[in-house]
């Protein structure tokens, strides 16, 4: 950890703040009405709407998470930026232009439109703040990582000072600020990923280079060359506070406080039959003299190293009854894995194999820790890609903007220009991860990669450099978070003042009033978005952005497709088939975030852990499926004008069919 | 207040009946829709054979070419340009579909003076 303030990255993170503020407020003189307000009066290019879109999209997961997640986990990390690219290709060919021809604000505006049913409207916009809410815990803990790192803040701070930073934003604002805001942040961002790995890869090799010594010894795990000073999670960071031994060579680590490891397990999960950990796995040391060893099994109940005391970790090969265990033909091997009580300071010797990183062959090739952690990866991978790719068109942040376009036409001009915009920027963060992986292991002893962006170019030589290059990705990553955070903070607050207080308690509000209540939800969602954040310091950045994307690929998803490609989906089908795949995605997740996080005990079948972790794969076809058969059997219900809606829907504008569902002042 | 939002320039046009709405939609939908699923299928079948190469075709998936494995180069580089090439074919065809469906809905409007909206509707599908 740096000690005391970085203050040249500072200066790069003030300096994004103020042109982001700035930026906000010289389009809020520009924004008057609601409508800009909403969507900024629909008159927005398609250069700078895809620009925008891309702002907004690119969050903190994209910039710090998949470079944190390729590091930890290697090719199956892969997936998720293909999936989030490729999701817009599913939305470009099915969903944009008619959700743009129909001509609403938001999804809920869509539902209600499409099934004539206000009570439709409330059951949508739920979605809206469960999709959002999930998003926004990841960005705000990419906040809270950035302000520790560059002022030695503590988590918590962070997170509060940005949330407010941006909620005041987003309430000056609202959506004609934040297109500029967005459009102007795309650019940062593909300026703060890509120069700074420029300069990193003439020193150190380019991405091939670093691809090539994590592939060519399938048993290689990367090594410290120096000692190393580790700051050690405590029980409070579960399950970042685990830290697993190689299994290839021994690791020692001194503690010059002294620690307290609270339990002893195996670094790989025992197969069927094999032998507990074998006597002296665990050695501690001070000096020359040994001072415990631990029995067979390892301590059951933790143990304590004296200040100054140095463990050992012993790799040691598997038995089953005393003789060699052998799976595939080959001769498995294991190591200790310790957990920790409280936060610990560790010297990891020089030499030492660095704890919790993989073997080369299990980075470099599919089917390695992420997708393989359950034991079913191909499912694993499967589900994770449906989730992506269908998420992405149930993203409500997202779809809001396409009624900026001024016609189905640009909608779909606007997609295609995303995806150029967004794959550019997709080949970059892997590099990083596969150069942080060579330079820069230590990250991987306290389970810190998703700081891989913010702490590589420190490495340099050129110590100035260095800062100002990690000034650079971290105005980035601030860039990052506070688009997605101001995305989603403009959906969720237009879903409580334009659904929920417009539409529901109070339909006959002046367009002042509306403007108000937009503000106040804008606060009262940040303030639950940074309480939030509090909660989830310990998981992946990508991987939560991962299980928000399942949730709409199980909710929103099939309602827009299916609602605009299928004249027979009623109002309660697609309620139906949303509530039942959204919530049980949502609550799946949620407890197996639980049990991760040790909040909850449960004892899952692997299989099933796996599709709790990933649900898309059961979630998506369950929700179109009941949205297909409950449809069918209250065909009756259908709305008599379909075949106009559905030409509103796909007829060409020029024919005139189409009409924005929603007019200037927000009233229809 | 009531301020209308430029997004609509053409002039408000004469009511279609139901049995022309039908017909348009039918022929809007289905080229549209036929269109969508080639690509999507182009597009989405390789990319799901990937895992299951990756599972069955291992040595060839994981062998070195350009100092990446040949599956890292597919998945970490070389989709996103692809992605490009099938929403660019994309977008061309669509609005190709789209100037043709405006072209026999301007036929099917109710309009004096014009030709009967159903020979060219069967005209358009024949082109497909």
């Amino acid at each position: 950890m740096t000690e005391g303030i970085a203050w040249i990255p500072l200066t790069f993170v003030i300096l994004i703040i103020v042109a982001t503020v700035w930026l906000g407020i010289y389009a809020t003189k520009k924004a008057t009405s609601a409508s800009d307000f909403f969507v900024a009066g629909r008159s927005v290019s398609v250069f700078w709407n895809a620009s925008a879109i891309s702002g907004e999209y690119l969050s903190a997961a994209s910039f710090m998470g998949i470079a944190g997640l390729l590091m930890k986990n290697g090719y199956d990390a892969l997936w998720y930026p293909v999936g989030y690219a490729t999701g817009y290709l599913l939305l470009l060919l099915f969903i944009a232009g008619p959700l743009r021809r129909f001509g609403a604000y938001t999804i809920p505006d869509f539902a209600e439109g499409r099934f004539d049913s206000p009570l439709f409207r409330k059951i949508a916009v739920i979605f809206v703040l469960f999709i959002g809410f999930f998003y926004t815990m990841p960005q705000m803990k990419g906040a809270g990582l950035t302000m520790a790192l560059i002022l030695n803040w503590p988590y918590a701070v962070g997170i509060v000072v940005v949330g407010a930073v941006i909620t005041f934003n987003v309430a000056l604002g609202g959506m004609k600020g934040i297109t500029f805001v967005q459009a102007f942040q795309y650019w940062a961002k593909l300026f703060a990923i890509s120069v700074p790995v420029f300069i990193l890869m003439s020193v150190y090799g380019g991405y091939s280079t670093n691809f090539g010594k994590s592939a060519e010894s399938p048993k290689g795990v990367p090594k410290l060359n120096e000692e190393t000073k580790v700051s050690f999670k405590g029980k409070a960071g579960a399950p970042a506070n685990a830290v697993a031994f190689s299994a290839s060579t021994v690791t020692l680590i001194t503690f010059p406080e002294g620690a307290e490891i609270e339990k002893v397990s195996t670094a790989r999960k025992p197969e069927p039959g094999e032998d507990p950990l074998p006597e002296g796995a665990l050695v501690v040391r001070r000096g020359m003299e040994i001072v415990a060893q631990s029995p067979a099994g390892g301590w059951k109940t933790g143990f304590t190293v004296p200040a100054g005391g140095v463990l050992v970790s012993q790799p040691y090969g598997s038995t089953h009854n005393g003789l060699p265990l052998v799976k595939n033909a080959v001769m498995l091997r294991n190591a200790p894995k310790i957990e920790f009580l409280k936060p610990t300071m560790g010297l990891i010797a020089a030499g030492s194999a660095v704890p919790n990183a993989q073997a080369n062959k299990k980075w470099s090739e599919p089917f390695g820790t992420l997708t393989g952690k359950y034991g079913y990866p191909l499912l694993y991978t499967y589900s994770l890609i449906l989730a992506l790719v269908c998420g992405t068109a149930g993203l409500p942040h997202i779809l809001v903007r396409f009624y900026t376009n001024p016609d189905g036409r640009s909608a779909k001009r606007t997609t295609l220009w995303v995806m150029v915009l967004i794959g550019v920027f997709y080949i970059i963060p892997p590099v990083w991860g596969a150069m942080g992986r060579n330079i820069l292991p230590m990250l991987y002893a306290n389970n810190t990669t998703d700081n891989v962006v913010l702490k590589l170019p420190l490495l340099l030589e050129n110590k100035l450099l260095g800062q100002i290059l990690s000034g650079i990705t971290s105005a980035g990553a601030f860039a990052a978070f506070m688009s997605t955070f101001s995305g989603l903070l403009v959906s969720m607050s237009g879903a409580l003042a334009h659904d929920i207080y417009g539409k529901m308690l109070r339909p006959n509000a002046s367009q002042a009033d509306r403007m108000k209540a937009f503000k106040v939800a804008a606060v009262l969602c940040g303030v639950v978005s940074v309480l939030l954040g509090l909660l989830v310091e310990q998981f992946d950045i990508a991987m939560m952005v991962g299980s928000a994307f399942a949730i709409a690929a199980a909710s929103y998803f099939p309602l827009l497709l299916l609602g605009a490609w299928w004249r027979g989906l009623t109002m309660k089908g697609a309620a139906a088939g949303m509530l039942t795949g959204g919530l049980l995605s949502l609550g799946t997740i949620v407890c197996s975030m639980a049990i991760d996080k040790k909040f909850l005990v449960l004892d899952v079948n692997p299989q099933i852990r796996t599709l709790m972790e990933q649900p898309a794969i059961w979630g998506v076809p369950l929700s179109i499926g009941i949205m297909i058969v409950v449809s069918l059997l209250t065909a009756s219900s259908a709305p008599k004008d379909i075949a106009l809606k559905m030409l509103r829907l796909h007829a060409p504008e020029e024919l005139g069919v189409s009409k924005n569902y929603i007019d200037a002042d927000g009233d229809h | 207040m009531s301020k209308t939002v430029p997004d609509d320039p053409t002039p408000a046009p004469a009511p279609l009946s139901v049995e022309t709405q039908e017909r348009l939609l039918q022929v809007v939908m289905r080229r549209q829709g036929a269109l969508s699923l080639r690509v999507g299928a182009l597009f989405l079948l390789p990319l799901l054979a990937l895992p299951l190469l990756n599972q069955n075709q291992p040595e060839f998936m994981n062998r070195h070419i350009l100092g990446f494995s040949l599956t890292w180069l597919i998945l970490g580089i070389c989709i996103f340009p692809l992605t490009w090439l099938v929403s660019a074919y994309f977008v061309q065809k669509s609005d190709a579909i789209e100037a043709e469906c405006t072209l026999l809905g301007r036929e099917m409007l109710p309009n004096p003076g014009r030709k009967d909206g159903t020979a060219n509707a069967a005209q358009e599908e024949g082109k497909e």
